[in-house]
């Protein structure tokens, strides 16, 4: 039978530094892929931007093809989206998409307190039900800045 | 035969504790930091029972709207958003700011953004209209053809975080027809 001899492994300080090494990096990855799964949600004011999103407090109206925002609650909202809906129709929109005055909406969002009216361009929907939706503007993971939309449920439908 | 096993000594069980201790605190802290954004926090809201509303209004010579507003609630009140819907009755929402037409020899101050307040302090604004405190605000209304509603909107100045806020009191918004 042959000897074994100088048959050594590495040591056993090396062994463990790779394994604790190893250990590490698997659970970085596999925090990351959670983290992408949960979905990047950026941050607003140190929260979660869908928890700001509880707290956005908009009012709405329309008369005519005039629509009245108001922010009503202490968030600022960036921008807005439309969820225009009508029998066998549907379309979420932008705002400014949607527009036909100069009026704008403001460059840097409606802050607390403010009211922004403006006029729609509505061709093409018969009397749609129009539900307001806010877009926050947040801090992505990445530390840029990134607008959120918040979901349909924080909106406020006109009716 | 085997050759017999010589120096191998692995590194120390108090070695080892200490590296597993620090990757579980650390990987605990990054963790932390992480699902603390998702952990929902008090939120900046006026109390309920913050309340105005208007008392009376009067169209006065020089195109001046005076308004005496009361706090009828049980907290002070640090100024509040006026708007007037001057476009349709049926507009819903006031648009018009008319904070930018305050009168303030008469009282109360026009800051930015749409904002009036009861009494300008240095060092920092409070709210100073109290619980069952009656004051009238003149507002310089030319340009405006009509008038149909004005909506008042309070705020109050709070500590959140160690840092004064103002606070939009949306709760206790209200609107008030014009004739």
């Amino acid at each position: 039978m042959k000897k074994r001899g100088r048959k050594k492994g590495i040591s056993p300080v090396i062994a463990t530094t790779l394994l604790i090494a190893i250990v590490v990096i698997i659970a970085l990855i596999l925090f990351l892929w959670f983290r992408n799964i949960l979905g990047d949600y950026g941050e607003k004011f140190g929260k979660n931007v869908e928890l700001v999103c509880e707290d956005v407090v908009l009012g709405a109206s329309c008369s005519g093809n005039w629509i009245y925002i108001s922010n009503d609650g202490n968030v600022p909202v960036f921008k807005v989206n439309l969820k225009l809906e009508e029998q066998g129709k549907y379309s979420l929109v932008e705002l400014n998409d949607v527009l036909v005055s100069e009026n704008a909406w403001p460059e840097t969002g409606l802050t607390q307190g403010q009211v922004y009216s403006g006029q729609l361009d509505l061709s093409g929907y018969n009397n749609p039900e129009i539900t307001v939706i806010p877009i926050l503007m947040g801090v992505s993971s990445e530390g840029g800045k990134k607008s959120y939309p918040c979901e349909e449920r924080h909106g406020y439908t006109i009716y | 035969m085997i050759k017999k096993i010589k120096n191998k000594k692995a590194i120390s069980p108090m070695i080892g504790y200490i590296l597993l201790i620090s990757i579980v605190v650390v990987l605990s802290l990054i963790v932390y930091t992480w699902l603390k954004t998702y952990v929902p926090q008090d939120s900046l809201e006026c109390p309920d029972s913050t309340s105005m509303f208007i008392r009376s209004y009067e169209y006065a010579p020089n195109n001046q709207l005076n308004i005496t507003i009361k706090n009828n609630g049980n907290f002070n009140i640090g100024g509040y958003f006026i708007r007037a819907a001057t476009q349709s009755p049926d507009q819903g929402l006031a648009a018009t700011d008319l904070s930018a037409g305050l009168v303030d020899s008469f009282g109360g101050t026009n800051l930015r953004g749409g904002l009036v307040i009861f009494e300008l302090q240095e060092g920092g604004n409070t709210n100073s209209f109290s619980p069952n405190q009656e004051v009238t605000h003149v507002f310089d209304i030319s340009g405006i053809d009509a008038i149909f509603f004005i909506e008042l909107t309070p705020i109050r100045y709070q500590e959140h975080e160690s840092i004064k806020r103002t606070v939009t009191c949306g709760s206790a918004k209200i609107k008030e027809e014009i004739n």
